[in-house]
C-alpha cells in the first residue's frame, strides 16, 4: 500500500505540474496577444485619424490643382481601399490575411500620397495654402505616431510569435487556436519617404 | 479610520485568511486520510485500523504539495498587476484615444477620480462580451491597478451611475482591498485543484479502462482504486470548494457596504451609486457575468456576477436592495423596467464629441482663480485626505482638467506624445541649457520627437505650474502601452535630460521618483517592499534628515528653519531628538536615502512621517508648488495616495 500511495503522489504531482504548465502557457499566450491587440489599438486610432485627413487634403488641393484629377482620384481610391482594409483588420486582429491585406493597402496609399505632394511641389499658390499647410503639419504627426506605435506593435508580434514557437509552447499553441500573427512591415521605399515630404 | 488603519486592517484580514485557509487544508488533509484507510481495509480485506503512518505521511505530503503548488503557481501569475485579470476576463485595454463617444465618458471619469485621488491614471478595460452591467478594479498596488467596466454597463449608465460604479471601485483600490482580493484568489485556488484532480482522473481513468475492459485482471484492482481515490479527491475536493467560497463570501461582503459609502462621500451624490444599483435590478442580464473565469473573481466585482447561487452564504455581495436602502433610505424595492438604452448607436459620437472632449479652454495662467503661488492648509486634513479624497478634491481634479488646453490633453493620451510631454516637461527655462537638452533628444530619440517636444514645450510653459503633477499622472496610463525596448530608450533619454542641467531639481527628482519609478515597476516587475521598520526610533537619524531637508525647501531664515524643524519633529516623539541637519549637507541624494528606509516601514510609522513632512512645509502658513511637489515624491515613495493639495480647505474645528 505505502509503495502504491507514492506512486499516487508521485503521479499527481506529475500530472499538477503538466496542468498548471499547460495553463500557464496558455493564459501567457492570451496576455500576450492581448498585448499586441492593444498594440493595434494605438494604431488603428491614429489610421483612422489619417484617413479622415486625406479627403480634406483632397478637396483643398483640388482648387489648385485642376489637371491631376487623376492623381487625386487615385488617392482617394487608395484611401477607401486602405480603409476597407483596416476596418477588416479592427474585426480581428488575429487574422494574419487581413493584416497583410492592409500592409499592401497602406504600402499604395502611402506610394499614391508621396505623388502627390511631389506633384504639389510644383503649384506655389497650393504650397503657400494656410489650409494646406495645416493639413500637412497634421499628417506628418500622424505619420509620427503610426510608426511609434507601429513599433511597438511589431515589438509585441514578435515576442508573441516567439513565444509560439518556442519548444513546449509549441505543442499546445496551435491546439489552443493561436494563429502566428503577422507584422506591420511597410517595405515600400515610397511609401517610407512619404512622411518626409515637406514644403 | 483612516488610509493607514485600512491598510492596517486589510494586513490583518489577510492573517485571519490564511487562519481559515490553514483550517480547511488541515480538515481537508484528514478527511482524504479517512476516506484512504476506508480504501485501504477493503481492498487488502483487513480490519478498519485508525493509524497508519505510511498512509497518513503519503496523504499529507500529497495534499500539501498540490495545494501549495496551485496557490503559488496562481499568486505568482497574477502578481502582474490588474490586467492579468482584466485579460483574463476577456477585457481590452481601452484606447485613451478613442474616439467613441461613451468610451471617451468613461475614461474621462477615470482620470478626474485618479487626480482627485492622488494616483496615477489607470488603464481601463472593456469587457466586450458582458451585456450586464458590471464593473471590478483589480492589482496590486495603486500603480499597476487596473480598473474593467462590462459593455453592458456602458449600455445602460449615464455620466453620474457610471462614476458611482467606478467611485466605488477606487474605493477598493485605495482602501488595499485589491492585494487581498489576489491573496483570496491564490489560496482558493489550491484548494480548486484537489477537486480538478479528481474531476480529471475520473474522466481519463474512467474513460480508458472503459476501452481495455478485456485486459488482464490484475489491472482491475488498481483501476478501481485509483477510481476510487479520484472520486474521494473531487468530493473532498469539492468540499473544500464549499468553504472556501464562504470564506470568501465572508470576506468580501463586508467591504462592498464600506466601498458604496465611500463612493457617496467620494462623489458627493448618492444618486449616482444608487441609481446605478437599480437600473442592474431592473435589466434581465442584472449583473451577471458570461465568462467562466468570473467564479474565480466574482469578489472583485461591482456587483453580484454568478447567476446561480445556491445558498446566500456563497453571496460575495450583499443583497442589492440592501445596498440601496443604505443609501437611498426611501427605496421600496420596485427596481424599474429597463429597455437597452441606445445610448451609442453610430450617429450620436460625432454630434456630442465635440461639446465633451473639448473642454471649455479658461484664459491661460489665471485658469484657476485664487490658485497663488503658494497655498495656505491644514496639516491634520492633509493626511486625513490620503487614501480617502473629497469631493472638493473631485471638483478640483474636474477645474483642473477642465482648464486644461485640448491640445496638451490630447497629448497625454498617445504614447509617442506622452513621452514628448514627459521631456517637454523637464526641459530648463534657460536657453543654452534648452538647447542642449534639445539636441539631446533629437541625437536619442529622433528628430520627430524632437518638434513634438518643442511644440508641446510652448503649450506646457503657458500653464501653471500647478499643472505639473497632474500631467506626470496623467502620460502614465498612455507610456504604459510602451515596449520594453521603447521604454528602456525612454528612460534614458530622460535620464540624461535631467543631468544635462549638471543638477537636480525639486521637479526632476519628482519624476525620477514617481514616474520612473512606477513604470519601473511595471516594465521589470520590480515588486514592492516588505516592512523591515515598526518603530520609529530605528530611522530616527533618516527622519531628522527628511524633515531638514523639506524644511530648508521652505525657510530662508536659519532661525526660522530651526523653529518648524522641532514644531514638525514633536509629533514623532524621538527621545533624544535628533539635531536639524545643516543646510549645506541637505540634497537630494540625501532625501532619496532616507526614503529608501522609510519606504519598508510600517503604514503606522508612515502616517506620521508624513504627517510630521506637512508640518514640516506649513509651519510658515504657506506651501509653495515647489514644497507641494516634494510632498507628493514622498508620499509616493512611501506608496501613499495624497490628494492634490486643494486651495482653501481649512479646519472645520
Amino acid at each position: 500500500m505505502a509503495t502504491l500511495s507514492y506512486g499516487m503522489i508521485a503521479v499527481i504531482v506529475i500530472f499538477v505540474i503538466i496542468l498548471l504548465w499547460g495553463i500557464s502557457t496558455y493564459n501567457n499566450l492570451i496576455l500576450l496577444r492581448e498585448r499586441y491587440n492593444n498594440g493595434f489599438s494605438q494604431i488603428d486610432v491614429q489610421l483612422k485619424r489619417r484617413y479622415d485627413l486625406i479627403p480634406n487634403l483632397v478637396e483643398t488641393a483640388k482648387a489648385y490643382m485642376k489637371h491631376e484629377n487623376e492623381t487625386l482620384e487615385a488617392v482617394i481610391a487608395a484611401r477607401n481601399s486602405a480603409y476597407a482594409a483596416e476596418q477588416k483588420v479592427v474585426g480581428d486582429p488575429t487574422d494574419p490575411a487581413a493584416m497583410q491585406a492592409l500592409v499592401s493597402a497602406e504600402s499604395q496609399l502611402g506610394g499614391v500620397l508621396g505623388r502627390l505632394m511631389a506633384v504639389a511641389e510644383s503649384y506655389p499658390d497650393l504650397k503657400a495654402n494656410e489650409n494646406m499647410l495645416a493639413l500637412q503639419e497634421e499628417l506628418t504627426s500622424t505619420e509620427n505616431k503610426v510608426s511609434f506605435a507601429r513599433q511597438a506593435f511589431n515589438d509585441t508580434v514578435t515576442q508573441f510569435n516567439t513565444r509560439r514557437e518556442q519548444f513546449p509552447a509549441v505543442m499546445i499553441a496551435g491546439m489552443l487556436g493561436f494563429k502566428k500573427a503577422e507584422l506591420f512591415e511597410l517595405t515600400n521605399e515610397e511609401e517610407r519617404q512619404a512622411p518626409a515630404v515637406k514644403f | 479610520m483612516d488610509f493607514f488603519s485600512r491598510q492596517d486592517v486589510a494586513r490583518r484580514k489577510t492573517k485571519w485568511l490564511v487562519f481559515y485557509f490553514i483550517l480547511s487544508v488541515v480538515v481537508m488533509i484528514l478527511m482524504i486520510y479517512a476516506g484512504a484507510i476506508v480504501i485501504h481495509s477493503f481492498r487488502n480485506k483487513v480490519p478498519l485500523q485508525k493509524w497508519h503512518p505510511d498512509i497518513f505521511f503519503a496523504v499529507t505530503i500529497g495534499t500539501l504539495l498540490v495545494i501549495i503548488l496551485g496557490s503559488l503557481y496562481k499568486v505568482l501569475a497574477l502578481r502582474d498587476g490588474g490586467k492579468v485579470i482584466a485579460v483574463m476576463l476577456g477585457g481590452q485595454r481601452i484606447n485613451p484615444a478613442t474616439s467613441i463617444f461613451v468610451e471617451q465618458q468613461l475614461l474621462n471619469i477615470v482620470e478626474e477620480m485618479a487626480l482627485a485621488s492622488g494616483i496615477p491614471v489607470p488603464p481601463v478595460y472593456l469587457m466586450k462580451n458582458e451585456d450586464g452591467i458590471n464593473a471590478f478594479a483589480a492589482g496590486y498596488l495603486f500603480d499597476d491597478a487596473a480598473i474593467g467596466v462590462s459593455h453592458g454597463a456602458l449600455e445602460y449608465l449615464n455620466r453620474d451611475e457610471l462614476q458611482g460604479i467606478i467611485a466605488h471601485e477606487f474605493s477598493h483600490i485605495l482602501n488595499g482591498d485589491m492585494r487581498l482580493n489576489i491573496r483570496l484568489i491564490g489560496l482558493l485556488h489550491g484548494i480548486l485543484l484537489i477537486a480538478m484532480i479528481g474531476y480529471f482522473t475520473l474522466r481519463i481513468v474512467g474513460f480508458s479502462s472503459r476501452g481495455s475492459s478485456r485486459n488482464k485482471k490484475g489491472s482491475g484492482g488498481v483501476i478501481i482504486v485509483v477510481l476510487a481515490i479520484a472520486f474521494l479527491l473531487l468530493v473532498i475536493g469539492s468540499i473544500g470548494q464549499f468553504f472556501a467560497r464562504l470564506i470568501k463570501a465572508a470576506v468580501s461582503r463586508q467591504r462592498e457596504f464600506l466601498a458604496d459609502a465611500s463612493a457617496v462621500q467620494f462623489t458627493r451624490n448618492p444618486d449616482g451609486i444608487a441609481g446605478a444599483l437599480k437600473k442592474i435590478g431592473g435589466i434581465t442580464q442584472q449583473s451577471f457575468l458570461n465568462s467562466p473565469e468570473a467564479e474565480t473573481v466574482s469578489h472583485m466585482f461591482f456587483a453580484c456576477g454568478l447567476k446561480k447561487l445556491s445558498f446566500s452564504g456563497f453571496a460575495t455581495h450583499p443583497p442589492l436592495k440592501a445596498r440601496i436602502q443604505r443609501i437611498d433610505k426611501h427605496f421600496d424595492g420596485k427596481f424599474p423596467k429597463l429597455q437597452k438604452a441606445k445610448k451609442h448607436s453610430s450617429q450620436q459620437p460625432q454630434k456630442s464629441k465635440k461639446s465633451t472632449s473639448i473642454p471649455p479652454i479658461l484664459p491661460g495662467a489665471a485658469a484657476l482663480p485664487g490658485f497663488p503661488n503658494s497655498i495656505p492648509l491644514d496639516p491634520l486634513l492633509v493626511v486625513a485626505a490620503v487614501g480617502a479624497p473629497t469631493a472638493q478634491h473631485m471638483d478640483y481634479a474636474k477645474r483642473l482638467l477642465a482648464s486644461l488646453p485640448h491640445e496638451l490633453r490630447q497629448a497625454t493620451h498617445d504614447m509617442f506624445s506622452a513621452r514628448a510631454v514627459v521631456f517637454a516637461l523637464l526641459l530648463d527655462t534657460d536657453d543654452s541649457i534648452r538647447r542642449a537638452q534639445i539636441a539631446l533628444i533629437e541625437a536619442s530619440e529622433g528628430e520627430p520627437t524632437m518638434k513634438e517636444t518643442s511644440r508641446l514645450f510652448d503649450l506646457v510653459q503657458a500653464q501653471p505650474t500647478e499643472y505639473r503633477l497632474p500631467l506626470i499622472q496623467m502620460v502614465q496610463t498612455s507610456l504604459l502601452s510602451m515596449t520594453l525596448p521603447q521604454f528602456e530608450q525612454f528612460r534614458k533619454t530622460v535620464n540624461c535630460i535631467v543631468k544635462a542641467d549638471q543638477q537636480l531639481g525639486m521637479f526632476e527628482f519628482v519624476v525620477q521618483r514617481s514616474l520612473i519609478l512606477q513604470l519601473d515597476r511595471h516594465f521589470e516587475k520590480r515588486r514592492p517592499p516588505k516592512v523591515n521598520y515598526v518603530a520609529v526610533q530605528g530611522i530616527a537619524k533618516q527622519a531628522g534628515e527628511l524633515l531638514s531637508i523639506l524644511v530648508h525647501a521652505g525657510h530662508q531664515d536659519g532661525q526660522e528653519a530651526q523653529t518648524a524643524f522641532a514644531q514638525a519633529l514633536s509629533p514623532l516623539k524621538l527621545q533624544p531628538t535628533v539635531p536639524l541637519t545643516p543646510r549645506k549637507e541637505c540634497s537630494l541624494s540625501l532625501l532619496k536615502d532616507s526614503l529608501d528606509v522609510f519606504v519598508k516601514s510600517s503604514p503606522a510609522i508612515k502616517k506620521r512621517l508624513l504627517g510630521a513632512a506637512v508640518v514640516a512645509v506649513t509651519t510658515d502658513g504657506k506651501v509653495t508648488v515647489s514644497e507641494a511637489e516634494l510632498l507628493r515624491a514622498i508620499a509616493d515613495s512611501l506608496d501613499c495616495p495624497l490628494p492634490p493639495i486643494v486651495p482653501g480647505v481649512t479646519s472645520k474645528k
